[in-house]
């Protein structure tokens, strides 16, 4: 672990960017949100809370082109830097490497972006109300899953090794100075109290032992949603997609683009048959799929807390309202 | 990149198309791209249309060629309908699990099958009769909705000279020709002469019929982790990502196609919708 003021990581990112494409969060009014390296650090940003679009955009974008006819499709993937992953989004890449990444079957494309991201998490010091990752057992800072880690402190970073490359990374670089007991101290402090905000914030939610059966629960929760999706497009534990062919000049070109459960066609089959014909149906699948289904696969949830489906929705409709109580 | 891209087909051409029924047509391909085990499925690509899922109907020991019998409900399979031989399609799979035929040794099995629900029966049967020794007896009951819709119409009498496999065959409704039972497939399933304890059933067929098949042989004495059934679900990948094919905890495509009844019957979700 070592220590760097702030003047010393911009001086690291403007070394990074000479050869690398770096993305970092920088905020614009009320949103903050990832952009390539324009010269500043907004250091008001990588300490605030996650992004408004996740990692997803860099792993599984919303569209890819996977596959060729009759000829194999070739492609490069750049390497890329981001900083500012949070706890949250770095959870989803964990969910990504299960569906992705693992298994008799795995996605060449997925594996090639996550070997060429470079990924340095950041803690983040003050969670806002939409923030629950506490209530899924994440912490609000990274401890597994990016390459390094920055933790914000008043007059700099604390910068610790999280992978392997991230560990080799920072031995060849000889960056900073040894942290200070008060460094640490004060490293430790801003996570309790972050931890304690969370705690603070989500006050009283327990997890309910099972989703309930009645439609009437699920009606009241799902009125006002107005069908626009983003909840699920937003979501960086969100994985399901669609492969589409269009037309080459010889043979076709397949992509793969984001899809979501909440669309009626999605599980109807050939010949018109729907096993989720209405709204509700779709509802209720998008909560079991998240908090029963994956969980049975994989023991875990498929949410990490971010919140941005809330943030996002126009109906103010709160996952933590139907999945706790 | 490291790992083989599980998106591309590969490249095969369509040798014959033989017309099963008004709406079904049987497709040979002209070489066998890929390998597969009775109840596994390929995703078979139209250049440029797109994709769609089907269980090969031929015998899977078959090592020539490849055949599926495929009826037209859309997109894809319509535009499968346009193509003559020679022209090209794209294939990838095999996926999902094969029935366990292995663990199947000693038993009598009972086989219903509904429309085109026959196709992965032919393969299942073909499979079964070339180690027919391994089996106590094969049954076949099949249904369609009128004589003309019964698909392999030149294969059934072969297979009424199997003396191990008793075949009884319904149509919903009869015509002048037609000399067996009428009404739908529950109606030759009023007797159903096997030792429970020392069987299984495999079903095929549209929803509807599987989940009347299934509540029936429940009735008649099968244990529910010896109903074998096909489960027809929206499928993108075939590979246990895009999520389409999910029901309840399963993928469909990877754990599937071919769940038993003990896997389904407590689920939330309706399973035969
Ligand atoms: C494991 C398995 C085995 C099967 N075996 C057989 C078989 O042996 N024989 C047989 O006849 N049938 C079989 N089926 C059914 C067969 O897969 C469907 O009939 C077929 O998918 C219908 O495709 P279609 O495009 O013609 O129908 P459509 O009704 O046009 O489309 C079917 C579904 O595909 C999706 N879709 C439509 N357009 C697009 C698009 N542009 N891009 C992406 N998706 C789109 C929609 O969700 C639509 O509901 C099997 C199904 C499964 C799951
Ligand atoms: S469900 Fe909502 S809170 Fe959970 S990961 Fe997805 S967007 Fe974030
Ligand atoms: S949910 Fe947790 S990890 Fe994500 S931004 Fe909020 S505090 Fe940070
Ligand atoms: S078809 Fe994609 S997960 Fe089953």
């Amino acid at each position: 672990m070592r220590f760097l003021s702030r003047s010393q990581l911009e001086q690291l990112i403007r070394r990074l960017a000479e050869t690398k494409t770096v993305y970092l969060p920088y905020r614009t009014g009320e949103r903050i949100n990832y952009h390539r390296y324009d010269g500043n650090v907004d250091h008001d940003a990588l300490a605030g809370i996650r992004p408004t679009s996740s990692l997803k955009n860099f792993l599984f974008p919303p569209s890819e082109f996977v596959a060729s006819f009759p000829k194999e499709v070739r492609k490069s993937i750049p390497e890329q830097i981001v900083i500012g992953p949070k706890q949250c989004d770095i959870y989803g890449v964990w969910v990504y490497d299960r569906i992705f990444g693992q298994g008799e079957f795995q996605d060449p494309f997925y594996l090639e972006r996550k070997k060429q991201l470079f990924l340095i998490s950041v803690d983040c010091p003050t969670p806002a109300e939409s923030c629950f990752c506490n209530l899924v057992d994440l912490t609000p800072w990274v401890e597994a899953g990016s390459d390094l880690n920055l933790t914000p402190l008043d007059d700099g970073y604390l910068i610790d090794p999280v992978s392997k490359r991230g560990k080799e990374f920072l031995e060849s670089k000889g960056l900073g100075s040894e942290p200070t007991e008060g460094q640490l101290k004060a490293r430790e402090e801003s996570r309790k109290r972050a931890m304690a905000r969370l705690e603070e914030i989500n006050r009283g939610k327990r997890l309910r032992e099972q989703l309930p059966d009645d439609d009437e629960f699920w009606m009241e929760k799902l009125d006002g949603c107005v069908e626009c999706f983003s909840c699920l497009f937003a979501c960086p534990t969100c994985y399901c997609f669609l492969l589409y062919d269009v037309k080459a000049k010889k043979g076709f070109d397949r992509i793969r683009v984001w899809d979501a459960c909440y669309y009626a066609a999605y599980a109807r089959v050939g010949g018109g048959m729907n096993p989720r014909p209405d709204f509700l149906s779709r509802f209720k699948n998008r909560f079991h799929c998240k908090f029963e289904y994956f969980k049975q696969y994989h023991d875990r949830f498929a949410c990490s807390g971010c919140g941005r489906c809330l943030k996002g929705c126009s109906a103010n409709i709160d996952i933590r309202e139907i999945v706790w109580q | 990149m490291a790992v083989k891209n599980p998106y591309t087909p590969l490249p095969c051409r369509l040798k014959e198309v033989i017309e099963e029924t008004p709406t079904i047509r049987t497709f040979v391909l002209d070489s066998k791209p890929i390998d597969f085990e009775a109840g596994q499925f390929v995703e078979l690509t139209v250049p440029g249309v797109g994709e769609a899922p089907f269980t090969p109907s031929s015998n899977p020991n078959d090592p020539e060629k490849l055949e599926l019998t495929i009826m037209k409900v859309g997109r894809v399979t319509s535009a499968l309908f346009e193509l003559k031989p020679g022209d090209l399609l794209g294939i990838r799979g095999p996926y999902g699990k094969p029935y366990p035929i292995d663990s199947w040794k000693g038993k009598e099995i009972f086989i219903v099958g509904g429309g085109v629900g026959m196709a992965p029966l032919r393969s299942l049967l073909l499979a079964l009769l070339d180690r027919v020794r391994d089996f106590k007896r094969i049954y076949l009951r099949y249904g369609a909705r009128t004589p003309k819709d019964i698909v392999y119409k030149r294969l059934f009498p072969e297979w009424e000279k199997v003396k191990k496999l008793d075949i009884v065959q319904t149509v919903d409704v009869g015509d002048e020709t037609w000399k067996g039972p009428t009404g739908v497939v529950t109606v030759i399933l009023e007797e159903i002469p096997v030792n429970f304890k020392n069987s299984v059933a495999v079903v095929c067929g549209p929803p509807i019929m599987l989940k009347f098949v299934t509540m029936r042989l429940v009735e008649a004495g099968f244990a529910p982790e010896t109903i074998y059934l096909s489960m027809e679900k929206n499928m993108s990948c075939g590979i246990g990502k895009c999520n389409h094919c999910r029901l309840g905890p399963y993928y469909v495509c990877k754990d599937g196609p071919v769940l038993t009844w003990d896997m389904i019957k407590d689920l939330k979700e309706d399973p035969f919708l």
